[in-house]
């Protein structure tokens, strides 16, 4: 078991060195200059005013869709496949916000973490931004998610020539100077599509599991980590992005359901 | 293996919903939006014509004076059957929104905009 996971682990390893690549190239994916499948709800958060936006944005949909009062099957049945089979893998890997702010996180300015409990922001975002207010408002409030989303603002309202609303320039200004010292600021702090895959990180298929018996409190996972160095050092949990920087020490694996776990430390 | 298959249970009950959530969503939920059509519409309305009586002699013959012709716009409802992956489309941009009655309306008629408002 201990050889299996270490060339497990080196693979995982060699594979997380290329990570900034599979994110490129699953831009790909979400920007297309001739395809067009805005009837089809995408796994990832990229607005759909994008003019190369090959899908539409989950949490636009949702809260579109809670403006109209209209349950949204396939956004929710799209985001619990993905939820389920991945977790926040999509958020580390796949995401195209994510690799901006990767991106501007490599710029070597001084980097500065923010308290472990504002991850929970991102709840408050989801249940009031996304769904409470288009509920009882509709789509015309000026705090509807769309009407402050920074992505929206760089994907879609600047390529396409027209200047966001006060709010929304803002809070992009704000997430654009953030990403320089912080690493993974609107994942860590705000984002409610990481929110919803972070619930679900206890119940995916795949995930990371921490072997404490390993463990050589050697701090590289903390030292790794964008997500403010998880003080319990318990990857995999609902704040985390699963970018698999930890996995570089051996007593951090990728493990799946299937495999059967020598200690219940597994952490989603 | 029996730790394998509590393992397991849970997120296959959830993929298995998320599955169904789609395909229900996608092939059979459907939803009426409502669209207003302004129609214009060009109406003829006859003059009512009496000749004096002094003009009555047998033989006499008055063309009745031209119709009125005004042009006027009705307003049409219809109701469109809308499945779920159209209405993800329509309301990427704006094109659906909820009206005081609580029905879904279409905020074009004709070409769609091509992005969302906000």
């Amino acid at each position: 078991m201990a050889n299996k996971n270490k060339k497990s682990e080196s693979l995982v390893s060699r594979f997380t060195r290329r990570r900034s690549w599979v994110q490129t190239a699953f831009l790909l994916v979400w920007l297309s200059p001739w395809l067009r499948l805005h009837s089809v709800c995408g796994p990832v958060f990229h607005c759909y005013s994008c003019p190369l936006a090959t899908f539409a944005c989950p949490i636009g949909v949702l809260a579109n869709f809670s403006a109209i009062h209209v349950f949204p099957f396939v956004a929710v049945g799209t985001l619990v496949i993905f939820g389920v089979l991945l977790g926040s893998f999509v958020c580390g890997w796949v995401c195209p916000f994510g690799l901006l702010q990767d991106m501007i996180g490599r710029i070597p300015t001084p980097k500065f973490e923010l308290p472990v409990w504002m991850g929970n922001l991102r709840y408050v975002v989801l249940a009031v931004f996304v769904l409470a207010i288009p509920f009882w408002y509709g789509e015309e409030h000026p705090l509807f998610f769309c009407s402050l989303c920074p992505a929206g603002a760089l994907e879609a309202a600047l390529p396409n020539g027209s200047w966001p609303n006060t709010a929304k320039t803002t809070i992009t200004a704000l997430v654009l100077v953030a990403m320089f010292f912080k690493r993974r600021p609107w994942c860590t702090v705000f984002c409610p599509l990481g929110a919803i895959y972070g619930l679900l990180n206890r119940v995916s298929v795949f995930f990371v599991q921490f072997h404490p018996e390993l463990c050589t409190d050697c701090d590289l996972c903390r030292g790794r980590c964008p997500c403010g160095g998880i003080a319990e050092r318990r990857a995999g949990e609902h704040r985390c992005v699963r970018c698999l920087e930890c996995v570089q020490c051996r007593a951090l694996t990728v493990d799946s359901v299937f495999q059967r776990a020598e200690k219940q430390e597994d952490v989603g | 293996m029996g730790k394998i298959i509590k393992r397991a249970i849970l997120p296959a009950v959830l993929l298995t919903g998320g599955i169904v959530s789609v395909i229900y969503g996608a092939r059979y939920r459907i939803s009426p939006v409502i669209e207003e059509r302004k129609v214009e519409e060009q109406i003829t309305i006859p003059q009512p014509f009496e000749p004096p009586p002094f003009m009555m002699q047998p033989g006499a013959f008055f063309p009745p004076p031209p119709p009125i012709v005004e042009t006027v716009i009705r307003t049409d409802v219809v109701t469109h059957q809308v499945p779920e992956p159209a209405l993800i489309r329509e309301v990427t941009f704006g094109g659906v929104t909820r009206a005081d009655s609580g029905d879904l309306k279409r905020t074009y008629s004709g070409k769609p905009p091509s992005l969302c408002p906000t």
